[in-house]
């Protein structure tokens, strides 16, 4: 049984002669366990699909079944305990609160649910155990380097125990040496802990990771593709890179019929 | 509480902003608490003052204008039914030298001394086993007083007072009365049931025909204070009393005489109240926008909340938490200063109007009022901010750059800010042409500026394309990059505009009003304060306007001296119009032409002639709220019963708050009995003064009087004027720092904002000195919106201040424009604006391109 679905999924910004139709009935099924990669070109519709899987947006039309349940259709602070309790967020900009450390960013989802502030502090500090960042629990954001900030961003996340941990864009402001260590702290979770991940990146050697991988283009799947056809002829060729900021990637072997 | 620490650490992150905010809270909180204890201790203290004299007394006979009595024809009273005690006393003011026994460190004569030589104390003279059952003292240290032969010159002496004179059990003080300096012992330090502690001019108690003595009055009694048994009621026992009176004296209930209360303050309160409301809504306007612009800065931080499961209800109460947590912090602060603002108010106000003031008694209500009004304040100024932020989407907060100001609806303001508009202009107009009350105007121009604020988002972008416009020939590119900024914010930018504005709007009015009243007061002395020097016992009561006694003869005595050409004397007398308390002022006039007062109504020779043959001068006050002018008619209890005396004209004054009625000396003694002197008045032949000074002075030093020669007189009305309009050009002051402030942080906020695209300008050949001036003219614009048309709302405020201030005060402050006060205004709060922009504009300027280019 999928722990998230869509149906017929639809998204439009704006109305009128500015209206821009970014999901264009998307059909999507995730089971639970699955590590599953997005990618696709700026503007594709990625982020906004991550946006409302994860409750944060309202979709225009369709369904999105999470557990059995019609998210779409909540209320805002339906929506918003969901998210507090179902869904962890992980975002290429980390969006940690720069004024807690970060046991104190960890703990702060489960304070909001009522958690009282000595079991959060305790389920805080295991979180940022699994990420391997106890000896940095009570420095401030600033004062950790950008893999340590997006692992306490993971942490937080994990800390709620999420049903799907969304990860936009994780490794996109981090280095080579950063970016693996994210990415296969991310992988050992989906394998050893099934935790199920859905994962945006621009970044071929990210993707790779996964266990599945979704092509998106022009607000819908264009490819479904498992791992064991990708991990042999990955899709993304050259620098493994997803031009960033760009519509129409120059050279995109998605786009050639050769590679699809 | 799961995100108070997280309030917490934003308010320790931005503490200037915080400070700002905290700041606003602390003037308004103090304004309220010093303007209400000032005004409360000065009520309370009168009516402590009538307490500790009447005590648990149901019923009091009194002599007609406070005039002194014949004590035997009353003695019938203690023998009625349901009369339980009838407590014969005969009071004076007296003014007390230690003699012996005190601590003398600190009462011998010495210019340094902490406590004066002379002490003003109000004599009691009693029957002690009567009056014990009427006021309830009990004797804490020595013994009771009785009536006995051996305690003739003995006294009791209330012990807080005592205290703070030094004064022990056996002290031997010396008590000036119309028989000179008498001698007395200190038996007994006695606690008085209500609150007479507190009083500065201390209670002194001794047997009645010891008073009747020394105040040459023998057999006379002022009061006869009555307990009825608990069976009777006052009302039941008041018209069989009354038909057993002799002529000149009354019976009634005690309570009414606390009715000649806190008139006097009234003027100031009603300036000080003004200057309250003002500061208080430049704080509201301070706290929202800051708030404003602090949730704008978080928005990225409300959206990671929001998207970790944060409700939008835990959003709101925790931006709002932050305001109240800043209120309970300002709330704090602000009691603490307001109530050290009351004591320096009093000070002054004991001063202007004579008076002596105890400190201010304990009340618990203006702290109360003063916190509610903090924290409702930062509870407006945070929420609706706070709506705002609680109703972003995570995914909009948390977008890199804003999609622009959120939450600012153009017609939502238009509508509002107009209707204000209309409702204010609406009530001037009908305050001014006399169809409603016409002290609403001041509310009614509260509720214009109030709207004209509310207005600014809708009518910014044609506002600033005219000040951008006039600046153009001076700062042509950075004026039109300024102005988009500004255009950029528009609420932010209106909200700064609207407290430069009301800033500089209610302080140019203050400013012109306090000119006007200095002007009126000074008008008044100058007319009205006639003399050369002044002698009296003691400083006057603030009830009753009496001061001590003076002994016998000294006038004679002072008119004896070499080179006196006129000595007059004053005497303050409290009397009844109606139901209204007045101050009765019984003068000689005896120079001929001599000008004697301020005139408002009525011709100066004719008014002279009139109060010769037994008119009166009515004060502009009691004028005022009697609705009586010259010509008609006020009766007056007097002897002979209520007696319809002519007004021959209406005095401007400010002796007891105005509440006063002029009588001539040989007319007073014929119609309320009233003699003795509480001052002389003396003038000085041509070239005489410092002759007449010197033996005047000697005179004084050897009776234990108070001297005081015109130049000390005028002073202590100028000391007090200073101290008085002081406190209200300080509030103005911080008014404008504030403002200065609010200014800054907007400023500090476009740049932060700016910070790439001063870069990019910058990169892009743009100076240091370009990037200076287009923050600058970011200051300018914003400020000379706010500064101009708040220059002439000034104006109009002190209009109509000045057209209420008579019906409100009593008062007729005549309005002038002062071209070099609005001009000098005007100037002073640009410099504060441009001092504002200095920071700012410089911090703009040192930015780091490369950084700035990187900034998000």
């Amino acid at each position: 049984m999928p722990i998230i679905e869509t149906r017929n999924l639809k998204k439009q910004f704006g109305t009128g002669d500015v209206a821009v139709e970014v999901l264009k009935g998307v059909d999507l099924s995730i089971e639970s366990g699955e590590f599953v990669a997005l990618m696709g070109p700026s503007g594709s519709g990625k982020s906004t699909l991550m946006s409302i899987l994860g409750g944060i947006e309202p979709p225009t039309s369709g369904e999105v079944i999470l557990d059995g349940v019609d998210i779409a259709h909540l209320s805002d602070d339906e929506r918003t305990l969901l998210r507090r309790r179902r869904i962890g967020f992980v975002f290429q900009a980390f969006n940690l609160i720069p004024t807690l450390s970060a046991l104190e960013n960890v703990a702060l989802p489960l304070e909001l649910d009522g958690v009282d502030s000595k079991e959060a502090n305790r389920r805080a500090a295991e979180a940022l155990e699994r990420v391997e960042l106890s000896h940095r629990a009570s420095h401030i954001p600033s004062r950790l380097s950008g893999g340590e900030q997006q692992r306490v961003a993971i942490a937080r996340a994990l800390a709620i125990k999420p049903a799907i941990l969304l990860a936009d864009e994780p490794t996109g402001n981090l280095d080579s040496r950063q970016s693996t260590r994210v990415t296969s702290l991310l992988r050992g979770l989906a394998s050893d802990h099934q935790q199920t991940i859905i994962m945006v990146t621009h970044d071929a050697n990210v993707a790779k990771s996964a266990f599945r991988l979704l092509l998106f283009r022009d607000g819908s799947i264009e490819r479904d593709i498992p791992q064991e056809e990708f991990a042999s002829n990955f899709p993304v060729s050259v620098s493994g890179q997803y031009p960033k900021g760009s519509a129409v990637p120059p050279g995109n072997p998605v786009l050639s019929e050769g590679n699809r | 509480m799961p995100l108070g620490k997280l309030s917490w650490r934003e308010i320790q992150g931005r503490p200037l902003r915080s400070l700002l905010t905290l700041l606003s809270i602390v003037i308004g909180v103090s304004a309220i608490v010093a303007t209400s204890l000032a005004s409360n201790s000065a009520q309370l203290a009168q009516v402590a003052m009538v307490q500790s004299v009447t005590g648990r007394a149901s019923l009091e006979i009194e002599g007609i204008g406070g005039a002194s009595f014949d004590g035997k024809p009353l003695e019938f009273v203690s023998g009625l039914e349901g009369v339980e005690v009838a407590s014969p006393i005969l009071r004076r003011f007296s003014n007390m030298q230690i003699v012996s026994g005190g601590d003398d460190k600190e009462t011998t004569a010495s210019s340094e001394r902490k406590v004066p030589k002379s002490f003003r104390v109000q004599l009691m003279g009693v029957i002690p086993e009567l009056d014990r059952q009427v006021r309830g003292y009990t004797v804490l240290e020595g013994k009771e007083l009785t009536n006995d032969a051996s305690d003739k010159a003995s006294i009791l002496m209330d012990i807080g007072f005592a205290a703070s004179a030094r004064i022990q059990v056996g002290t031997q003080v010396k008590l000036l009365t119309r028989s000179f300096g008498q001698t007395a012992t200190v038996i007994g330090l006695i606690k008085a049931k209500d609150a007479s502690a507190g009083l500065q001019s201390g209670l002194v108690v001794a047997q009645l025909s010891t008073v009747q003595r020394w105040s040459q009055a023998n057999g006379k009694l002022d009061a006869v204070q009555i307990v009825l048994t608990q069976d009777k009621k006052p009302s039941e026992m008041i018209s069989g009393i009354a038909k057993q009176l002799p002529e000149g004296v009354k019976v009634r209930e005690p309570s009414l005489r606390s009715q000649i209360s806190g008139e006097s303050t009234v003027a100031m309160q009603q300036g000080l109240r003004l200057a309250t409301a003002s500061a208080l809504l430049i704080a509201a306007f301070i706290i929202y926008n800051t708030f404003q612009m602090n949730v704008g800065e978080r928005r990225r931080q409300l959206g990671i909340l929001r998207s970790m499961g944060a409700l939008r209800k835990q959003l709101l109460w925790m931006i709002v938490r932050e305001g109240l947590w800043l209120g309970v912090i300002g709330v704090l602060i602000g009691c603490v200063v307001g109530n050290i603002g009351a004591r320096v108010l009093n000070q002054s106000t004991a001063k202007l109007l004579q008076i002596s003031i105890p400190p201010s008694p304990w009340t618990f209500w203006p702290y109360v009022t003063a916190a509610i009004a903090g924290l409702v304040v930062a509870f407006i100024g945070a929420f609706f901010p706070a709506l705002r932020a609680s109703r972003l989407s995570p995914a909009e907060a948390m977008r890199v750059v804003a999609s622009g100001e959120f939450g600012t609806s153009r017609v939502g303001w238009l509508v509002f800010g107009s209707t204000m508009i209309t409702i204010g202009v609406v009530v001037q107009i009908c305050s001014v042409s006399g169809i409603i009350d016409v002290g609403h105007a001041i509310t009614g121009a509260t509720a214009m500026v109030i709207g004209i604020v509310f207005l600014l988002p809708g009518v910014i972008d044609q506002l600033t394309r005219t000040v951008s416009w006039c600046l153009s020939p001076f700062l042509k590119t950075e004026a039109a990059l300024a102005r988009r900024q500004i255009m950029r914010h528009r609420g932010r930018s209106s909200l700064t505009i609207g407290i430069v504005f009301i800033a500089m709007s209610f302080g140019s009015g203050m400013a012109s009003t306090i000119l006007d009243f200095i002007g009126n007061v000074e008008g008044w002395y100058q007319r009205a304060i006639i003399g050369d020097f002044f002698i009296r016992a003691a400083m006057p009561d603030m009830n009753s306007g009496q001061a001590a006694d003076m002994p016998n003869g000294l006038t004679d005595q002072v008119s004896a001296m070499a080179g006196v050409s006129m000595v007059d004397t004053l005497r303050f007398v409290r009397a009844r119009t109606g139901t209204n308390s007045v101050i009765v002022v019984v003068r000689k006039f005896n120079s001929p032409e001599q000008d004697y007062f301020d005139l408002i109504e009525g011709n100066e020779v004719e008014v002279m002639a009139g109060i010769r043959k037994g008119e009166v001068v009515l004060g502009s006050v009691l004028s005022q709220r009697l609705n009586l002018h010259a010509g008609d008619r006020i009766p007056l209890e007097t002897n002979e019963g209520a007696t319809e005396l002519r007004i021959a004209g209406v005095t401007n004054e400010y002796i007891a708050g105005g509440l006063t009625l002029y009588l001539e000396a040989e007319n007073a003694k014929r119609l309320m009995n009233v003699d003795g002197t509480d001052v002389i008045v003396v003038r000085s032949e041509k070239g005489q003064n410092q002759s007449v000074d010197r033996q005047l002075r000697a005179l004084c030093d050897e009776t234990g009087l108070m001297f005081q020669s015109y130049a000390d007189l005028v002073k202590i009305i100028r000391d007090t004027l200073n101290g008085v309009t002081g406190g209200l050009w300080s509030v103005l002051i911080l008014g404008s720092i504030i403002a200065a402030f609010g200014l800054i942080n907007t400023l500090a906020m476009n740049i932060l904002e700016q910070t790439r695209e001063i870069g990019m300008l910058r990169v892009v050949a743009m100076t240091r000195a370009q990037v200076r001036k287009m923050i600058l003219s970011q200051a300018l614009i914003m400020g000379l919106i706010g500064i101009v048309p708040g220059v002439f709302t000034g104006i109009w405020i002190s209009y109509l201040i000045n057209l209420t201030t008579m019906q409100v005060t009593g008062h007729d402050v005549q309005f002038r424009i002062y071209p070099w006060l609005l001009g000098g205004g005007l100037l002073f709060e640009l410099l504060v604006v441009v001092i504002a922009a200095l920071v700012p504009a410089e911090r703009a300027a040192r930015l780091n391109v490369s950084t700035a280019l990187q900034y998000e």
